[in-house]
């Protein structure tokens, strides 16, 4: 899965789960401040996230790190490096 | 130099009388409710003295917000559905000041409030608000805080909550925690939005100086369970944010800029060079509606689109309506609300006149004060549904920050088919 794919899947989940418009998802976009997402709606965004990937990623301390959605887009991205997303 | 503000007599008459009797009330609070608690827990047990505190807080919330700084501080307040019945649920409200949490004692009902930590430590009312139950959201987690609520729930007890999380230093509603939306769906209760404001001028966020004013608390209709069962937390928030957004910018009136107040409804030389500034015009209101000569009750039309609309009158001596002691008929506020909506739909509609409109009915319409000669008000306006012909709108006509009248209008309204219609709908005089 090449970054565009995975830019791709991580904004479907913001529009499908979140009901986000497209257009809001930049990579430099803050996911608390500018999205709106509190701390809870981050562990609905990691099952969201999960199921897309079919990975898991609840436990990952990186999580925590994540403050833009260009962060989420890194994190996939090396979650995929690490051999962790299902390969599709 | 530290700026020294200045206070009107008004101002120190009040917090003279208030904080002493404020601080009576509250030292006397913890011997009123725990007295009663400790004989009712011995005989009734420990769901009936919840209850007793929780209504003793209610009634130390109303000496505290309607009695101790009457006649300088005045709530008005709207419930949008009083047929409601008074099952529990999730109340959310906007949050601007710290005397928020005493106006709680509008709502009907047992309820408990979702506070933060800081609340717990004051002296007296942190102690009370932990023997009735409150609950410390960042004191616990989310967990516990949810079982907490939906138990609290179960038992018939509301919750209310302040998703903002801290006081907003402006006028603009923050973004919502979800944690109360998910309490809603867990716990299968009707959210009801409540929307505050006033409060800020009253007890601003850097002062401890109340100010004389008038607070507006307005309850909008519930939303059920039902209707939100299966939206996400985070669409559900942002839907009833938005809600309440709205309601806010309609219950506050923009300050009126004298600079605007030409009174002829003359244009600014930039409105001239762009009539439609971010759905702002001013164009004579006459032009858009049936209405004709000194049957108009509104001047101009400043805002028009998207169901909304805001116009401007000067109240003249030469008005028909004007009483001899130059107070205006206070039934006029009713025509100007349906004109203001026929003129911003004319408007839209970029039609002269091509309609006809009756006003059909009145609900919910408070005359709160008079208007006069030389007064220039401001009429918004905003529909609430539409059914076939008929318009339902909800308007209120203000003097500055101040209210005049308030109320919905029932509208219809159809083409003119060439027979010429009298001029004036709406008023018999």
């Amino acid at each position: 899965m090449d970054e565009s794919e995975i830019k791709r899947r991580v904004d479907e989940v913001f529009v499908e789960a979140f009901e986000i418009p497209e257009t809001r998802l930049t990579a430099d976009v803050k996911i608390f401040e500018d999205l709106g997402i509190d701390s809870l709606d981050v562990v609905d965004l990691v099952v969201a996230l999960q199921k897309k990937f079919d990975i898991r990623i609840r436990d990952d301390e990186r999580v925590r790190e994540i403050r833009t959605l260009g962060e989420v887009y890194a994190l996939i991205s090396t979650l995929q490096k690490e051999g962790y997303l299902a390969q599709r | 130099m530290k700026h020294v503000e200045k206070l009107s007599l008004k101002t120190i008459v009040l917090n003279s009388v208030f904080y002493p009797a404020f601080v009576v009330v509250t030292l006397l609070a913890p011997v009123v409710c725990t007295l009663p608690a400790m004989l009712i827990r011995l005989t009734a047990g420990m769901r009936r003295t919840l209850y007793v505190v929780r209504v003793l807080i209610r009634c130390y919330g109303f000496i505290v917000v309607r009695i101790l700084p009457f006649p300088f501080v005045r709530v008005e307040y709207e419930d949008l559905e009083p047929s409601q019945r008074r099952n529990a649920c999730v109340f959310v409200c906007n949050h601007r000041s710290s005397a928020d949490a005493f106006l709680m004692e509008r709502f009907n009902g047992e309820l408990v409030q979702v506070v933060n930590t800081w609340p717990f430590r004051i002296p007296v009312i942190g102690m009370i608000g932990g023997l009735a139950g409150y609950l410390d959201v960042k004191g616990m987690p989310f967990d516990a805080f949810l079982d907490a609520c939906c138990a609290l729930l179960r038992e018939g007890v509301s919750v209310v909550a302040f998703p903002e999380g801290s006081r907003s230093r402006s006028k603009s509603l923050q973004p919502f925690h979800s944690g109360i939306f998910r309490v809603a769906q867990a716990a299968r209760v009707p959210i009801v939005p409540v929307c505050i404001c006033g409060t800020e001028e009253i007890l601003p966020r850097s002062s401890a100086i109340l100010r004389p004013g008038v607070v507006r608390m307005r309850k909008l209709p519930a939303l059920k369970w039902e209707s939100f069962k299966d939206v996400s937390p985070f669409v559900l928030k942002n839907q009833v944010h938005a809600v309440m957004q709205r309601e806010l910018e309609f219950m506050e009136p923009d300050p009126v800029d004298p600079a605007c107040n030409t009174h002829d409804g003359s244009a600014t030389a930039a409105e001239k060079a762009d009539p439609h500034i971010d759905g702002k015009v001013r164009v004579p209101a006459s032009a858009y509606m049936p209405q004709a000569g000194e049957m108009c009750v509104i001047d101009t039309l400043l805002a028009a689109g998207d169901g909304v609309g805001e116009a401007e009158v000067t109240i003249r001596r030469s008005s028909p309506f004007v009483r001899s002691d130059g107070r205006i008929e206070e039934c006029v506020f009713i025509e100007m609300i349906a004109q203001t909506i026929a003129a911003a739909t004319g408007y839209e509609r970029a039609e002269r006149r091509g309609f006809e409109g009756y006003l059909v009915g009145v609900r919910r319409f408070t005359i709160a004060n008079p208007a006069a000669v030389g007064d220039v008000l401001r009429i918004k306006v905003r529909q609430l549904a539409e059914f076939g012909d008929f318009r339902v709108v909800e308007g209120a006509v203000t003097r500055g920050e101040l209210v005049l009248a308030r109320g919905e209008v029932k509208v219809l309204e159809r083409r003119r088919t060439g027979v010429r219609e009298p001029e004036c709908v709406g008023i018999s005089r």
